[in-house]
């Protein structure tokens, strides 16, 4: 009996491992050929294009961007700046109104959850804020305007919320207050040392979003020197194209347009860091989103 | 005690949201009389195709100090690639933002001028741009006038050859290959060098080039399209009567003469997904051919005639119909809210006529940017080349004149010669200044355009098996979009416009 459990579970993990296995490899092979071509000399992938491993190695795109750092360097520092202080103010924020709105006493919690909720559903759009934004908060060209628009995400905030009620027994806030302790401090020394795990969690996902994030740059910002390193990129990518609609016009601009080697390797260097972060905090990642999921 | 909290806690967060709306700068238009003309900030918004050439800004400072004697303004600019800017125009005009001067593309202008946002300019031009509105023809207004009103500068602009080839010239006398003229001459220059020269595509096109085939059999044909919805009609038809291209016999030869190419492997057997562009690919070495507007041709020879001396640059224009296209996406319209319209329209005049502006847009700072030769012709510098390159400046600014183009040293000697003989084969279709209201058609259109792009990609790469079956295809998937409904439509709409002229 034993042994044909033990068949089960080999079989099983030979399957699982195989499928898990195959499934990574797919979604990594975009990713190696963005790396091959970053480092394939450009005559050749013009030629032949794009392939797994590099064709006629040359490290011509990395030097170019090494040579001309001034706007990436900037890009990548208002992209830091950006990425780190909505992160630490939306965790402040979600972990707080989350506490708020888990709080049974809370009168008007059910009111307010539906407030916030109600805006998942139904926005202004487009125009009524960019109008906000624009006119009345006066935020064009101010780096505000890459931090604030996104900065309280209702899904996060309810996921917050479930993950507080999971974690923390209302008995610990009783007791605190017994002890004499009031909200803030119940908050601050006793809450969020507990939920911990949850804000690892979000703070990723909102990293990797505020990273990712060049549509406020887009929308709001002129002055290149607040431009962050995605929409930079993002510009790069976009060159091409526009570029060829606008030689069918009536003779585009004759500006070079970046190669396509320079492409892959602004993609790198854009990227890597962001990936770089989540080996180190893999292990919270896993044990948040599942201690979130299954809250019964 | 509690309903007092409460009371606080709200007026606590209407007063954080209204302290957040005095955040941000306020900007001081205050500013003193200097003579005639009050000293003006123009603020414009430009969209451009790549990226912005690195020395525009510096160039920008040279024309600033012209302009500052000249009518006592200077210009702040804002430039951006042409998608974002379709995305903000819209927002940019809806909210006011403070602008004198917005580069309008082509579509997005009828869809703005409805929306009443721009200011109705007609008068203006006879006073503050007197000198371009002499050379400009009646032409020139037909597509920015809606409702008998004008709400954009004319372009004024010439360039409108459509898409030639360049061609290797050292190689074509090397294997004497006879003169390019036509489509078979191109094909007998691509097979001699595919059978002698191994190893290149000869034509390293892909969908996000431009290749216009289809206009070498429908347009030579007399066929003229409509707009982008496939939609046309033979020129010789008393009434014009609408069909889609896929409906006419010359689109049968097209299919025809792309299988051939593609099944003689003239291109690459991703082209229908690969994003090379021809022209980057014959400056690289990786392609015979190149397709391009006669003004990228030239910014091509003039970089190459740098790289590779002993390459010949030839340009070759493919003869066909060649419809006279106006320039409404190359001109400025102004919002209702600009604070000095006169003004921009006074700089506009005298980017056009001023030779020393001119030539600041169009080459660059002089000996910095470019040198003069003794004959007249420009020369780029390294520095040109790279910092700002020819034509490195969005074309909006109404400064393309003619009578003061300069050849550039290594660029296509024949220029001028192209130009016109393009010039002499262009005809100005009936329909000019005719425009389809897509209202009542707008779900259809935009399935059309969607079934458009999927087919594009299919036959003009010639990637099916025979014409006639993707012909079928092709008609049958229009059909479930609605393209009988469009075509009816577009119809009733060309014959009410018609009778109006």
């Amino acid at each position: 009996m034993n042994k044909i459990k033990a068949v089960d579970k080999i079989v099983f993990n030979v399957i699982s491992k195989a499928v898990i296995g195959f499934i990574s490899l797919v979604c990594l092979i975009p990713f190696i050929m963005v790396i091959s071509g970053s480092i394939s000399e450009e005559s050749e992938i013009l030629r032949n294009g794009y392939s797994l491993l590099p064709r006629g190695f040359s490290l011509d795109a990395y030097q170019f961007i090494v040579q001309n750092p001034r706007s990436i360097l900037n890009a990548y520092g208002v992209t830091i700046f950006v990425t780190f202080t909505a992160i630490v103010m939306a965790l402040f924020l979600i972990s707080m109104t989350a506490y708020v709105l888990y709080r049974k006493d809370f009168k008007y919690r059910n009111t307010f959850s539906f407030i916030f909720y109600f805006t998942t559903i139904f926005n202004g759009g487009l125009l009524p804020t960019y109008i906000m934004m624009v006119s009345y908060l006066h935020l064009k060209d101010n780096i505000l305007a890459l931090i604030l628009p996104n900065l309280i995400n209702v899904f996060f905030l309810l996921v917050m919320r479930s993950f507080i009620s999971g974690t923390v027994p209302e008995s610990i806030i009783e007791s605190a207050k017994i002890d004499g302790a009031n909200d803030f401090y119940i908050y601050w020394k006793i809450i969020l040392p507990l939920i911990k795990v949850g804000l690892i969690t979000i703070g990723l996902f909102e990293a990797v979003g505020y990273w990712n994030n060049w549509v406020n740059a887009m929308l709001y910002i002129n002055d290149k020197r607040l431009y962050p390193l995605q929409y930079v990129l993002y510009q790069l990518l976009q060159s091409t194209q526009a570029y060829a609609q606008s030689m069918a016009d009536t003779g585009g601009s004759g500006v070079q347009l970046p190669s396509e080697t320079f492409k892959l390797s602004m993609t790198i260097v854009t990227t890597g860091p962001i990936i770089l972060a989540y080996p180190f905090l893999q292990r919270y990642f896993v044990q948040g989103v599942t201690i979130g999921a299954v809250k019964g | 005690m509690k309903k007092w909290i409460r009371l606080i806690s709200v007026i606590a967060a209407l007063a954080c949201a209204l302290s957040m709306s005095g955040c941000g700068e306020e900007t001081d238009s205050s500013s003193g009389y200097t003579g005639d003309l009050p000293a003006a900030e123009l603020k414009i918004y430009m969209y451009t195709y790549s990226q912005e050439a690195e020395d525009t800004s510096l160039v920008m400072d040279e024309i600033n100090q012209i302009l500052k004697q000249k009518i006592n303004a200077t210009i702040e600019y804002n430039l951006e690639m042409v998608e974002d800017a379709k995305k903000k125009i819209p927002l940019m005009l809806a909210s006011g933002e403070n602008y004198d001067g917005i580069a309008m593309p082509a579509d997005v202008y009828l869809q703005e001028v409805q929306k009443g946002g721009l200011l109705e300019i007609g008068d203006m031009l006879e006073e503050y741009m007197p000198q371009r509105m002499q050379t400009m023809t009646d032409y020139d207004f037909t597509e920015i006038t809606y409702e008998g009103k004008i709400y954009a500068l004319p372009g004024g602009f010439q360039w409108f050859t459509p898409q030639g080839y360049m061609i290797r010239g050292d190689l074509r006398k090397k294997y004497d290959i006879p003169e390019v003229t036509d489509l078979d001459g191109l094909q007998v220059y691509m097979d001699t060098l595919m059978e002698k020269e191994p190893g290149v595509i000869p034509f390293n096109t892909s969908i996000a080039d431009n290749i216009n085939f289809v206009n070498n059999f429908l347009g030579a044909a007399g066929w003229v399209s409509l707009g982008s919805n496939e939609l046309g009609y033979y020129l010789d038809d008393e009434t014009p009567t609408l069909c889609y291209s896929y409906e006419t016999e010359e689109y049968r030869d097209f299919l025809a003469k792309t299988k051939e190419f593609a099944d003689k492997g003239y291109w690459s057997k991703n082209a229908y997904a690969a994003k090379t562009i021809s022209r980057d690919g014959f400056v690289a070495g990786t392609s015979f051919v190149g397709t391009a507007h006669v003004v990228n041709a030239n910014d091509s020879a003039i970089v190459l005639k740098e790289q590779h001396p002993d390459w010949e640059v030839e340009f070759v224009t493919i003869p066909d119909k060649t419809l006279k296209r106006p320039t409404k996406g190359r001109s400025f319209t102004i919002p209702k809210t600009a604070k000095n319209p006169e003004r921009l329209i006074m700089a506009c005049e005298l980017f056009g006529v001023d030779p020393d502006l001119n030539a600041l847009l169009e080459y660059g700072i002089k000996d910095v940017h470019y040198t003069v030769n003794a004959d007249g012709t420009i020369k780029s510098t390294e520095a040109g080349a790279s910092r700002y390159p020819a034509d490195a400046f969005p074309l909006v600014w109404n400064n393309r004149d003619l009578s003061l183009y300069k050849q550039v040293e290594g660029g296509i000697p024949e220029l001028m010669e192209v130009q016109e003989h393009v010039d002499e084969l262009s005809i100005i279709p009936p329909h000019s200044g005719f425009v389809l209201k897509t209202d009542e058609i707008s779900s259809e259109v935009a399935a059309m355009n969607n079934v458009i792009t999927t087919m594009k990609g299919v036959t003009n790469f010639g990637m099916f098996d025979s014409p006639e079956a993707v012909i079928e295809e092709y008609k049958s998937k229009m059909d479930t979009a609605g393209a009988e409904k469009v075509k009816a439509e577009a119809q009733r709409q060309l014959d009410a416009f018609l009778a109006n002229q």
